[in-house]
């Protein structure tokens, strides 16, 4: 059973969502709260903590502290690490897309997206750790674009063997850790000693962090992952 | 008569007219005091009119502002929701299988409405206050203008060091003044590049604006409405600004700012949600 958590101050989406969720097997919302205020109160108490969190980025920010989407996306990720956080926003600008995803997001869909859609980030980040579709990762790269201008140095690639690239190719196209073993014919464990090695090397936390670090560096081309 | 007869007489004479004479003075001065203060009274009285037309333009051009911003918000956040939701179960319902293939072109077709509202509502919302200019602020916002420009065979630089967020109300007017600024460009001028300076100088905001195209002639009908805006907004701002225009080699604006609207964090100016 995944548990999931809904923080949506928006009351007809947020049920709305939640009887979707029901609809699915193997699915149900454990946490509910509609302000960054409560959503961190509610987090504290769970005995149970969700494992994965859909979270809106517009929630209200006129009580003090306020907390909107993005402060709640920093506070999760330095206090849960392993609760999981998909952005279900009405915004669809690729700057709020990529700035998310650099915060540590997992995931990030528009918020009219096919309840399908959702259903299977859900199951992505639980599996996988993330779900990057295609306009999330196109967000990345032009998120990126900009900041050249900016003369933010890029780290250097060049450092990666050639096997590590391959193995950061195939992570970018979401392929488990499994799956990436049976196609280059090695072990598990193999593929997880160079994931550990990208990790090291790149200094990311974790594979999103690498497909943005991939994506960031010119290293994969996203028209080649539509997925 | 005596000789100390008529130095008495003299005397008397003599003090008589002085005494007339700083009588004189005395009025003269009385009556240039009078009117010094009146003169006073009334540059006091034009002033104190100037000041509260500013001031009555500063709280036009907020209120305006802030209901933008408000509407804006609402139409996007609350709006885009129900109408995201809407669409979300109408692909439900589609995929639930109870419907005969008629029924289900009704059911595209409201998909596809609904598309058309939640498209419409976003585009109003961005049209009233990009969104991104709250979140990121103004360089970010102005980059993803640069780059929309680009689009359209103009190349916008911008150069900025050390400049950080102001408070969200001078940020919007900064922006507006710029896009009035692009907009005037785009429509008259013919440029091929804009560039724009942000430079802080003593805490002073100073914004430089210069195009390439062929400037304005200083005969043309004085003041159009553009300008006249860009005034106002400047003024607005406590700032002040020049325009210097060469015909052929472009315009230049300069805008400075003073310190003390810099400050404030741009936390301080939060429009609280109803």
């Amino acid at each position: 059973m995944i548990r999931i958590g809904l923080i949506e101050d928006q009351l007809l989406f947020r049920k709305g969502m939640k009887a979707i969720i029901h609809e699915w097997t193997g699915m149900k919302v454990t946490l509910e709260a509609s302000t960054g205020v409560e959503a961190v109160t509610l987090l504290k108490e769970a005995i149970e903590k969700p494992d994965v969190i859909l979270l809106d980025l517009g929630l209200p920010t006129d009580k003090e502290p306020a907390l909107n989407g993005i402060d709640l996306t920093i506070h999760i990720r330095s206090t849960y690490p392993e609760i999981k956080i998909i952005i279900l926003s009405v915004h669809q600008h690729e700057d709020y897309i990529s700035h998310l995803i650099e915060q540590g997001a997992h995931g990030y869909l528009v918020k009219d997206t096919d309840p399908e859609e959702v259903r299977e980030a859900i199951h992505a980040v639980t599996i996988k750790g993330f779900y990057l579709n295609e306009r999330t990762m196109y967000a990345i790269q032009n998120g990126l674009s900009k900041k050249k201008k900016s003369k933010i140095s890029l780290n250097d690639t060049t450092y990666l063997t050639s096997r590590e690239k391959e193995i950061l190719d195939l992570v970018c196209r979401q392929l488990t850790a499994e799956e990436i073993a049976e196609k280059l014919y090695i072990s598990v464990k193999t593929v997880n000693g160079h994931r550990n090695n990208l990790l090291q090397k790149t200094g990311v936390r974790n594979t999103a962090g690498l497909v943005v670090f991939a994506l960031k560096n010119n290293l994969v081309d996203v028209d080649r992952y539509t997925l | 008569m005596g000789a100390a007869e008529e130095k008495a007489i003299f005397h008397l004479v003599l003090i008589g007219t002085m005494g007339f004479l700083l009588t004189v003075i005395f009025i003269i001065m009385l009556y240039t005091r009078y009117r010094n203060t009146l003169l006073k009274e009334r540059l006091k009285t034009e002033e104190l009119k100037h000041h509260y037309q500013l001031d009555l333009l500063r709280s036009n051009i907020q209120t305006q502002e802030r209901e933008r911003m408000r509407f804006s918000r609402d139409l996007h956040d609350e709006v885009g929701a129900v109408l995201s939701m809407l669409k979300m179960n109408l692909i439900q319902l589609n995929k639930s299988g109870c419907y005969s293939d008629e029924q289900r072109n009704y059911l595209v077709s409201l998909e596809e409405l609904t598309i058309a509202a939640l498209n419409s509502s976003r585009r109003i919302s961005h049209e009233l206050i990009p969104p991104a200019l709250e979140t990121f602020g103004l360089i970010h916002v102005m980059e993803g203008q640069a780059s929309i420009l680009q689009q359209g065979g103009i190349d916008m630089t911008l150069h900025y060091e050390a400049f950080e967020r102001v408070p969200a109300l001078v940020e919007l007017g900064i922006y507006r003044i710029l896009m009035e600024l692009i907009n005037n460009t785009i429509k008259h001028a013919n440029a091929k590049s804009i560039a724009i300076t942000f430079q802080l100088i003593n805490s002073a905001l100073h914004i430089r604006y210069c195009d390439d195209g062929r400037g304005f002639q200083t005969t043309e009908p004085a003041k159009g409405l553009g300008i006249k805006n860009i005034e106002s907004r400047v003024a607005v701002l406590n700032g002040t600004v020049s325009f210097t225009t060469q015909h052929t080699t472009g315009m230049a604006v300069t805008i400075i700012l003073p310190a003390k609207e810099m400050q404030n964090s741009h936390h301080t100016e939060n429009i609280p949600r109803v």
